[in-house]
């Protein structure tokens, strides 16, 4: 615990350094979901409902994805690929570090000044959003299955990251890599546009594949689109579920990783 | 004039040795750019399964829109945006000194030293789905649409660079902010869609920031519903942000500080 802490100090102290950083990669995170809202806004002046959503829900639903991309989904792979090919890596072999929970730290740290920016930018645009969504009203229940399921979401993403990245150390080039899997990850989770506007064949697929879990579930649980208690327990299970089976690949990829590793220069 | 054309030639050619020596790598970025492009399309197609029109814009238009902002897009991207990827270690390392003593403009030297092919089966895609669109549910086309068209595509592609080197350079006085160049990227993004669902802010964003002319103004010509006078507008609205982008990049270098001893 010890550890983690400076872990997390060491990170938060490098994030409150570079301010600037972190707010530009914020207006990054909300800025497609922004977009996305305002096209909402818009198509719902002709219509009261649009496939089971009102303006309000919309607006909920593409709050929360901005809030999630901020605060909730991690970038471990970028720095992780610059020190595998600088070498650095080996400072996580050799030294007692445990890289999850250091990459993780470093994760939490940084979402601490863009909570900051976010959370005032957030009552802003619902300021000025037609939606009004400000009134939403969560049992005790819903509130932390919705909080659990952000947590799972978070480990979700977090291991398959560290997996793409870790690939970095058999690829010479691994950024097509990181971008094709955002492509099918902002469609299948829900970023783009509501699950529910995917053609049903594609839904079914969907259902096997662990996307829907990063944002979609988190966000249908805080709508109340999920009610029943037995859909929330299985939705959270099976999340958990993708989170064992994607930690075992990751220990298995960066066993054969620490194999093949090699580290140049002096 | 003659020169610089030369030497964007020279360094156009250096850098498809230079990506041809990466060809797996080439070719996977092009598949992913071009997926990309076609993924945002397919979201607009799910979306009007449900509505008929958002503020008076069809399928049809929108599509042709998203089509219109990739090319503009991918141009940037080809064109600027791999050396933008660079602007922030040459000002923080002091690298810049060397472009600087360089019988040759900065300015022209930062943004265009080098040429990204990554976006080429994304360009031909995008002019492909921009021809079919137009042809076939705009036509008949005529040839002053075509013309402005071009025009706009011009302003659009100038506009964008403008803009977005003028985020750059807060780097010159904050010293260490590496991403930067991704600053625009939000208010960019916000071209994907019809300028006119930003409402009251809409004047603002077609006469003083003028992203409308980005992709909005340019689909627009094709669809047949553009002022002549826009045309014009959007001419004088590059030129001027190209004048004030290198007043500015002036401005900025005499704060440049080096980074040597």
């Amino acid at each position: 615990m010890k550890k983690l802490l400076a872990y997390f100090r060491v990170h938060l102290g490098e994030a409150l350094v570079y301010r600037a950083t972190g707010f530009i990669w914020m207006l990054n995170d909300i800025g497609p979901a922004l977009v996305a809202l305002l096209f909402w806004l818009a198509a719902f002046q002709d219509q009261v409902s649009i496939a089971g959503y009102t303006v309000a829900t919309m607006s909920i639903y593409y709050f929360g994805v901005m809030a999630i991309n901020a605060l909730i989904v991690p970038y471990p792979e970028y720095t992780l690929v610059e020190e595998i090919r600088s070498g650095s890596f080996s400072n996580y072999l050799v030294k007692p570090i445990n890289l999850v929970l250091f990459k993780m730290c470093n994760m939490l740290a940084w979402r601490v000044p863009k909570a900051f920016y976010l959370v005032p930018l957030i009552f802003i645009l619902n300021h000025f959003s037609s939606g009004k969504p400000d009134q939403v009203s969560l049992s005790l229940i819903t509130l932390g299955s919705f909080i659990v399921s952000l947590g799972l979401s978070f480990l979700l993403m977090f291991f398959i990251k560290m997996i793409l990245a870790l690939t970095a150390i058999w690829l010479t080039e691994s950024g097509w890599l990181f971008f094709s899997f955002e492509i099918f990850s902002s469609l299948f989770s829900g970023e783009l546009v509501p699950l529910s506007f995917l053609p049903v064949s594609v839904q079914m697929v969907n259902n096997w594949l662990p996307f829907k879990y990063f944002l979609s579930f988190p966000l249908l649980i805080v709508l109340q689109k999920i009610n029943s208690s037995y859909e929330i327990v299985l939705g959270l299970l099976t999340q958990l579920f993708w989170v064992i089976s994607f930690y075992l690949v990751y220990r298995l990829i960066l066993n054969c990783g620490i194999k093949n590793y090699c580290a140049y220069g002096g | 004039m003659k020169r610089y054309f030369k030497l964007y030639l020279s360094f156009i050619k250096n850098c498809l040795i230079r990506e041809m020596e990466f060809r797996s790598n080439f070719i996977w970025h092009n598949l992913v750019s071009l997926i990309w492009a076609v993924v945002v399309m397919l979201v607009f197609f799910f979306i009007y399964q449900q509505v008929n029109t958002v503020n008076g814009w069809t399928m049809e238009a929108v599509l042709l829109l998203t089509a219109v902002y990739f090319l503009v897009d991918r141009i940037f991207d080809s064109c600027f945006e791999i050396n933008f990827n660079n602007f922030v270690p040459l000002v923080n390392t002091g690298q810049l000194d060397l472009i600087l003593i360089k019988p040759v403009s900065s300015q022209f030297f930062v943004s265009l030293r080098h040429f990204s092919f990554a976006m080429i089966f994304s360009n031909v895609t995008m002019i492909g789905v921009i021809i079919y669109l137009s042809f076939t549910y705009f036509s008949p086309i005529y040839w002053w649409q075509v013309v402005s068209f071009l025009i706009l595509l011009a302003c659009s592609v100038v506009i964008t660079y403008s803009l977005w080197f003028m985020t750059l350079l807060p780097v010159f006085w904050w010293g260490r902010v590496d991403n930067i160049q991704h600053l625009f990227r939000p208010f960019h993004q916000l071209c994907r869609v019809p300028i006119d669902v930003v409402g009251r802010f809409k004047p603002i964003l077609t006469y003083i920031i003028p992203l409308a002319f980005v992709a909005t103004i340019p689909a627009q010509a094709l669809i047949g519903k553009l002022s002549p006078w826009l045309v014009v507008y959007g001419v004088g609205a590059a030129a001027f942000l190209l004048w004030l982008s290198h007043r500015l990049w002036n401005f900025a270098l005499r704060h440049y500080t080096s980074a040597s001893s």
